[in-house]
């Protein structure tokens, strides 16, 4: 399979979208980013449903999730994510500002599996990006994902 | 004795000889003496055994000597196994060591004496003719007497071993058995071979007289019987009748009467005895013959007679003569006559009632050697050389030399014979008469034998008769013997025996434990050893007495004297002497005893004693103080009792009724002090109770102490609730219960307004609580909404300014840049502004954990966590130990992050930063500080360090928010602790903090 897979980003604020392309682009990921502004979105893309025709034809390599978000809340839709038998062998990373101890707790037990908060130095915040990009999408092995046709 | 003998006797001396002092050189000489006899005599015995001549014999060397010795040089066979045996008892002895050894050393030895004794004995009973296969008998008696010696020698050299010296008998009564039986024995044996000795050589005597007679009469007769043929010869050589007829026959003038008359001549001497008769004429032709002549006789004697007579032996003695016929006319002829001699026949045989081996011979000497008659053994003729087997002269010999006499010798058939001889007349023969010894001391072997037989019995009965007599005497002696040595061996006394001399005859064990000396290493010591210096002289002068006037003023009495050990030591003893004589020797006896630990004992108790008086009299003055005391105490308590504010009373567990009381219970309850006396615990309790009191009190039994709290009542009814401690207690000679009343009605009033008021009060926390949880919550959702909602803008503003940079670099000048990247510093600055004011509000209302914290290894996580800001600085960190605390390990993380932080931050300027971090203990709290060299501070404004947003740097100085320190001061003062600043500028600061010293000790 040599074309990539993309990168999900689900993240509400426009601006914040807006640096976390700019970092990737920056940090030259090849891989497509797929963006979805809140929870429902990001869920209807992964479904195929809502304003989706069909889910994707391959599963995202990587979700950069954001806690924060409209209607949906990042933790559901972790929950849905990880509860589903396809959609839980998407790696899933949460990109957020809040170092609050209780969604840590609460992330790492519905099954995120990563957690990076976004600092607030640009610096600092490209370098997250870089190195978060690099081990999700380039560096970790995938499960190999089945359901989806070509994939 | 052989040179053998000789040679092996030399032998056994040197043996004997050995020096014995030194047991190696003994041991070996013996041997080797013992060896050499052994292997001659085995060598000896060998060739008597084998018949065979082993050269040892020096033969060459006896063969001058006039030996009877069928072999000469060579030992006899007894000899031989007597020096085998010593030999072997000499090789045996050095290798014993045991009394079975021992036993066959002395058997051997016996042996070689009783060898010895039988030769001796041999001798003199000259054995070798009762006895002829005597073994013993060629042993010279020199030889015997020699063995007997070396046995007795061998005897007391073995006496000088322990093995040697072994009692054979147990017992006294063997002894005296085995004594009695060898006396018996001896005294027996020496008076039969006394006696037979005697008898022996009067029997020998006879019988030698008997035989010379004989010999004598026989010798004598023989010429005579000679003469008689001879005449009868004579006669027929004087028959005128046979001389005028030969005569004519011969010169031919025979008509037949001649011969007849001749015939009848010879005819008439056949019929008178004449074998044979021949006349011949004087041409020496046969005119006649009659009878049978000899024709080969066995042996011809020429007879110095004068007719010439010839004796013969043709089956019998003839006598032969050949005469001339002659009468006056001159010879006619001659006339051979051979005429038996019955009569010598019959003088030449064995005399009836003779025994068998009598035997007589008749003899003659010819060509070197005898030529004999036949005998009655031997039936016909025979030689035989002239000495015997030993050498010697057979009795035949001497007879024929012409001696006469009796000898016991060996005759030519190597028999002992007594034989008597003597030559008969001039005839030149000997006649021989003899007998067998053997067979003429016959009767007396037999007697001796019958003797013996007899002693045998006599010394078995007599034996026998002396054990079963003497035997219960001895067992009496030995058992009574044994119990006076038990007594004396088992005492626990010591006992010494001493001779006239003072000398130790006797130490029982006792005594050797007692003194220390074995028994054996005092035989022959005087007494005095046993003795301390000190005493001696007296005992001398006391011991000389009593052997000079037979009175001991020490004898008899129990006295107290010292003793000496072994070893020196000197110990009391106690003794009691005695004299005793026995056996015309005068003995002494002494029992004594260590009577050390007695006095020991005797001493301790008397001190004891002493002690105990004194203690007896101190225990007296101490009971007088004591009843003294207690007389006060009982007032005392008494007075404790009366005059004490609580109600107390004893009361009867049985019945319940008051046995005591004081002011106070008859005052409380309302009664009188007679009153209260009067009632019972029923009356004091209210009615529903009472059963309760009565279980209550069978259950405590009287003894058990109790506390409880009741209800009591009043005279006047009121009810009181009590405190009531009560124990057993024994009062007035009986079981009795004091108890002591608390009215505690007010008390418990108390108690439950106070329950009612805590039941309320938690109502009123638990409200407060709940309120303070809810400000709590939402103060909780503030902070998480503002930290989250103020970060985002900020993230944008320094983002998009950065990319702006980024994008319009080559846009944008110098001082674009610049304010760009103050725009990005301000962002990044607001942003920890946020995190620091959330941290700090969190720290506020967190909820604390008390954890065991181990401070020395927080402050190596914080360092670790910090490297980021040490790399590449050089720092001297100098952190002494740090002890373990109690708190909330999260804030006290931070405390260490802001300190040690803070350090690193102003201490950055210096080339080298000196950081200290330590801790120690002041008044009881626990005081940490962190010193750094850095900027420092003014001490003017010390206050103003631990104020929120407070700092006493500029921005520019020195980044930071100004809430590092206050948050310690938060966490500080929540954990108990106090902080503190100490600084001067430019020289360093040194921030403390104290915690309370950890409670608990383990984790």
């Amino acid at each position: 399979m040599t074309q990539l897979r993309a990168i999900l980003l689900v993240e509400d604020s426009a601006k914040d979208v807006e640096l976390a392309l700019a970092a990737l682009k920056k940090n030259n990921f090849a891989n497509p980013v797929v963006v979805a502004s809140d929870g429902v979105e990001a869920l209807d893309y992964l479904y195929g449903r809502g304003k989706f025709a069909s889910p994707p034809a391959s599963l995202p390599i990587v979700i950069l999730l954001d806690l924060k978000l409209p209607k949906k809340d990042g933790l559901e839709v972790l929950k849905e994510i990880k509860t589903d038998a396809r959609l839980k062998l998407i790696p899933v990373v949460m990109l957020t500002s809040s170092r609050e101890e209780a969604d840590l707790v609460k992330s790492y037990s519905l099954g995120v599996n990563a957690y990076v908060v976004k600092p607030v130095g640009f610096q600092q915040f490209m370098e997250a990006i870089r190195q978060t990009g690099n081990f999700w999408a380039v560096i970790n092995e995938t499960a190999p994902l089945a359901g989806a046709p070509g994939g | 004795m052989v040179l053998n003998t000789a040679l092996s006797f030399v032998l056994a001396a040197f043996a004997l000889l050995a020096p014995h002092r030194d047991p190696a050189l003994y041991r070996r000489a013996t041997i080797f003496y013992g060896s050499a006899l052994g292997l001659l005599a085995a060598l000896v015995l060998a060739e008597h055994i084998f018949h065979v001549d082993l050269g040892v014999d020096w033969t060459r060397l006896h063969a001058w000597l006039p030996d009877s010795n069928r072999n000469p040089g060579r030992m006899s066979a007894a000899t031989a196994a007597a020096f085998l045996m010593t030999g072997a008892a000499l090789i045996l002895a050095t290798r014993a060591h045991n009394r079975w050894m021992g036993t066959a050393v002395r058997v051997l030895t016996l042996l070689v004496g009783a060898i010895g004794v039988l030769g001796l004995i041999g001798h003199i009973v000259q054995a070798e003719l009762l006895f002829p296969q005597y073994w013993f008998a060629p042993l010279a008696l020199h030889t015997a007497g020699g063995f007997v010696l070396l046995c007795i020698a061998l005897w007391l050299r073995w006496q000088r071993f322990d093995w040697g010296r072994q009692a054979h008998f147990a017992r006294d009564d063997d002894r005296i058995a085995f004594v009695g039986a060898i006396v018996l024995v001896a005294t027996a044996l020496g008076a039969a071979i006394g006696t037979f000795a005697v008898v022996q050589g009067r029997v020998e005597r006879l019988v030698r007289e008997e035989l010379l007679n004989s010999v004598s009469r026989r010798t004598a007769l023989m010429p005579e019987l000679i003469q008689i043929g001879e005449t009868t010869a004579r006669i027929a050589a004087t028959r005128p009748a046979a001389i005028r007829n030969v005569r004519a026959i011969h010169a031919g003038r025979d008509d037949g009467s001649n011969i007849a008359n001749v015939k009848a001549v010879v005819q008439s001497f056949l019929e008178q005895g004449v074998r044979g008769i021949v006349y011949y004429d004087v041409d020496g032709k046969v005119v006649a013959r009659g009878g049978a002549l000899a024709t080969t006789p066995a042996i011809t004697v020429a007879l110095a007679t004068p007719g010439k007579a010839e004796l013969l032996w043709d089956q019998g003695f003839l006598l032969r003569h050949r005469l001339p016929l002659q009468d006056a006319a001159g010879r006619a002829g001659d006339v051979l006559l051979e005429q038996p001699l019955p009569m010598l026949a019959q003088l030449m045989e064995r005399p009836s009632g003779r025994t068998e081996s009598w035997e007589s011979g008749l003899c003659l000497r010819r060509e070197g050697e005898l030529v004999c008659f036949p005998t009655r053994f031997t039936k016909k003729v025979f030689s035989t050389p002239l000495l015997n087997s030993a050498g010697e002269r057979l009795p035949m010999t001497r007879a024929v030399s012409g001696e006469t006499g009796t000898i016991i010798t060996a005759d030519y058939r190597s028999q002992s014979v007594v034989a008597a001889y003597g030559p008969v007349g001039d005839l030149g023969l000997g006649m021989v008469l003899k007998m067998d010894a053997a067979e003429i001391f016959q009767p007396i072997r037999e007697q001796l034998q019958l003797a013996l037989g007899v002693l045998f019995v006599i010394v078995a009965g007599g034996t026998v008769l002396l054990r079963s007599r003497v035997r219960p005497l001895a067992t009496k002696l030995v058992d009574a013997e044994k119990r006076y040595r038990t007594l004396t061996d088992a005492a626990t006394d010591a006992i010494v025996s001493a001779d006239s001399r003072g000398t130790i005859v006797y130490f029982n064990p006792a005594a050797e434990q007692i003194f220390g000396y074995a028994a054996k290493e005092l035989a022959g010591e005087p007494l005095t050893i046993l003795m301390p210096a000190s005493y001696r002289s007296a005992h001398e002068r006391g011991f000389a007495r009593f052997l000079a006037t037979g009175k001991g003023e020490a004898l008899g009495k129990t006295l107290e004297l010292a003793a000496r050990r072994k070893d020196g030591s000197e110990f009391p003893i106690e003794i009691s002497l005695s004299a005793w004589s026995a056996a015309g020797e005068q003995f002494f006896t002494a029992i004594l005893r260590d009577i050390t630990s007695r006095k020991e004992a005797a001493e301790a108790l008397r001190r004891l004693n002493e002690e105990l008086e004194s203690r007896v009299a101190q225990r007296t003055a101490e009971l007088r103080a004591a009843l003294e005391e207690m007389g006060r105490s009982e007032r005392h308590y008494r007075m404790l009792f009366d005059a004490n504010p609580h109600p107390m009373w004893v009361y009867d567990p049985e019945a319940l009724n008051f046995l005591a009381a004081n002011n106070a219970a008859a005052q409380h309850y309302g009664y009188t002090r007679e009153e209260f006396l009067r009632i019972s615990l029923d009356d004091i309790r209210p009615p529903e109770d009472r059963a309760g009191v009565h279980t209550l009190v069978r259950q405590l039994g009287g003894g058990a102490s109790h506390r409880g709290i009741y209800r009591h009542v009043k005279k006047d009814g009121a009810v009181i609730d009590v405190e009531v401690i009560s124990d057993g207690i024994e009062f007035a000679g009986r079981k009795a219960r004091l108890v002591l009343a608390h009215d505690i009605t007010d008390r418990k009033r108390a108690e439950d307004e106070i329950r009612r008021l805590n039941a309320h009060l938690e109502e009123r926390v638990r409200q407060r609580t709940a309120e303070l949880e809810a400000v709590n919550r939402e103060l909780e959702a503030f902070s998480y909404s503002v930290s989250h909602d103020l970060r985002a803008p900020l993230r944008h503003i320094g983002g998009f300014a950065q990319l702006l940079g980024e994008e319009s670099s080559s846009a944008l000048n110098e001082s674009a840049k610049r304010y760009l990247s103050i725009i990005i510093d301000s962002v990044t600055q607001m942003g920890r502004l946020i995190d620091d004011l959330l941290s700090f509000s969190r720290m506020g209302r967190a909820e604390m954990h008390h954890d065991r914290v181990s401070m020395s290894a927080l402050v190596a996580e914080v360092r670790q966590q910090l490297a980021k800001e040490t790399d590449g600085r050089n720092i001297a960190w100098d952190i002494g130990p740090l002890p373990e605390v109690e708190g909330d390990r999260s804030m006290l993380r931070q405390v260490w992050v802001n300190l040690i932080s803070n350090a690193l931050k102003y201490s950055r300027p210096r080339e080298q930063a000196q950081i200290g971090i330590a801790c120690a203990e002041k008044n009881g709290e626990l005081e940490f500080y962190v010193r750094d060299n850095g900027a420092g501070f003014d001490m003017e404004y010390a206050g103003k360090l631990f104020g929120v947003f407070q700092r006493l740097h500029r921005a520019d100085e020195f980044e930071g928010t100004g809430v590092g320190l206050a948050n310690v001061q938060r966490i500080i003062s929540r954990h108990g602790g106090r902080t503190r600043a100490q600084g001067k500028v430019n020289e360093g600061a040194t921030f403390y903090f104290t915690l309370p010293r950890p409670q608990r000790s383990g984790s």
